[in-house]
């Protein structure tokens, strides 16, 4: 499955991604408080988005990461991708997700 | 906030006000206009007075204040002082000063919105050039074992007080810049600066820098002590070193997420980088420890845990947060409406009484809940 626009790269399984430098974060009752030291804008994520922050910590795949989520949540596999995807085209826009070097 | 006491033993401190006080007599003229930001009690309005100048307006935000002028008295020169209680963003100034006098700064010199506060002062209240003290501040760091006042963040530290688990709450102590008055027998390298703020000529931004240690002796590596050396003046400077005098500033302590083991030899390198909320910085520092054979760790601790608020407040502070009307918000609503230019805070007050019996029985519960509530508003920004 892949998901593009016209501004970004296509997001992919194979599609490599770790938790940006610029990017502090504390997690308080189970959400996730991220501050961007690059341009001082808050971020928020629920549970489900602090399981991927949590997962993305090292450098990983997008595709690894849905796995996860459908194992470890009662959801099926096409929602969890796209909710996925969503989520970190979002944080990539903030500068607060990278795409990773590949192994 | 500071009480007296706080503001004595910084006057009282036997490295800073001295200095001060010689720095001050370098750069004051007779006949200045000079403007003191966060003066107390007033002790260095006094002192500018005793030097000639022609004015001085002093602010402050804290109670202190309200006894500045009793101090004025008694030393002959309350007639050529404004003391005046509030933000120095909220204050305007018929008549630019020609020197500024300040030490806005807590432990460190990025405390509260220094820099932006010495910014807006520059823009608005000082004449072009004006003389100032301090000139300059840099901020340096060293490599640390644990201090022993900060025992209670070691990883020995009891999980459990009394059979109840406090784990959560002891896990903010490595999110947290602690207060600590280190010995120089902690510092496992000598300090070095990593950022210098010219306090004249501020670049827009907040301050960052990278330094690289080599180890000096084997130990455990739980943090970085962070302190400041000051240029107040011309030959003229002191600073909160772990290794000078002691000074009533103390040292900062940045903890490491997990202590690690160093050897004499091994190579720290730290990132910190900074970023001003509004009301106080977040801290953020990378740190890598390189031994002969490679990097052997790789952390990253920041003080955003300790600042972070529940999700509930973050929640009613979010763009998308759609405030409701609750009666609180109504409340506020009717007190704003009475404020007409002419209309006592009495006469106010009866108005919020008649309108909620149930939650002010009394007049003065009135009046103290419409007087603290107008009073903030005019007391200068929320930040």
């Amino acid at each position: 499955m892949t998901a593009a626009s016209a501004d970004t790269p296509p997001l992919d399984r194979d599609t490599r991604v770790v938790v940006s430098r610029d990017a502090v974060s504390a997690e308080l009752e189970r959400e996730t408080v991220i501050l961007g030291m690059h341009d001082g804008v808050y971020y928020g994520l629920d549970p489900v988005g602090t399981r991927i922050w949590q997962l993305a910590a090292s450098p990983t795949t997008l595709g690894a990461i849905a796995d996860a989520l459908v194992a470890e949540y009662d959801v099926e596999a096409a929602r969890a991708w796209e909710d996925l995807v969503a989520l970190a085209r979002d944080l990539i826009a903030a500068g607060l997700l990278e795409r990773a070097a590949a192994e | 906030m500071y009480e007296i006491d706080d503001y004595l033993a910084m006057i009282e401190d036997g490295v800073r006000t001295p200095a001060y006080l010689e720095a001050m007599s370098r750069t004051i003229r007779p006949g200045d206009r000079v403007l003191e930001l966060g003066t107390g009690f007033g002790f260095f309005a006094v002192h500018a007075c005793r030097l000639g100048a022609s004015h001085v307006v002093a602010v402050e935000p804290n109670d202190a204040i309200a006894h500045a002028r009793a101090v004025a008295v008694a030393n002959g020169c309350a007639d050529r002082i404004t003391f005046v209680q509030g933000f120095a963003e909220a204050l305007a100034l018929a008549e630019r000063a020609d020197a500024l006098v300040e030490d806005l700064r807590g432990v460190s010199p990025l405390h509260g919105a220094r820099l932006a506060v010495l910014r807006d002062a520059k823009a608005r209240l000082l004449v072009h050039g004006a003389r100032r003290v301090p000139q300059v501040d840099e901020l340096l760091v060293a490599p640390s074992e644990l201090p022993r006042d900060l025992c209670r963040l070691g990883h020995g530290a009891p999980t459990r007080i009394h059979g109840i688990d406090v784990a959560p709450a002891r896990a903010v102590l490595r999110g947290t810049i602690h207060r600590t008055r280190a010995e120089p027998s902690d510092l496992l390298a000598d300090g070095l600066p990593w950022v210098r703020l010219d306090l004249g000529s501020l670049p827009p931004g907040d301050p960052e820098g990278a330094v690289e240690f080599g180890i000096t002796r084997p130990g455990t590596l739980a943090g970085f002590v962070s302190w400041f050396s000051t240029l107040l003046a011309p030959g003229v400077g002191f600073d909160s070193s772990p290794t000078g005098r002691r000074t009533v500033y103390g040292q900062g302590f940045l903890p490491m997420e997990r202590p690690v083991g160093v050897r004499a030899g091994d190579v720290v390198r730290v990132r910190l980088r900074t970023r001003c909320d509004g009301a106080d910085y977040i801290w953020a520092w990378d740190v890598e420890v390189w031994s002969r054979s490679g990097r052997i760790e790789r952390q990253r601790g920041s003080n955003l845990l300790s600042r972070a608020m529940s999700a509930a407040r973050r929640a009613r502070r979010a763009a998308a947060h759609v405030p409701p009307r609750t009666a609180s918000i109504e409340r506020m609503l009717r007190l704003l409406g009475l404020v007409d230019g002419a209309r006592s805070l009495d006469a106010i007050a009866e108005e919020v009484r008649a309108a909620d019996p149930s939650l002010f029985p009394t007049s003065s519960q009135a009046l103290r809940w419409a007087g603290e509530h107008l009073a903030r508003l005019d007391e200068g920004p929320i930040l």
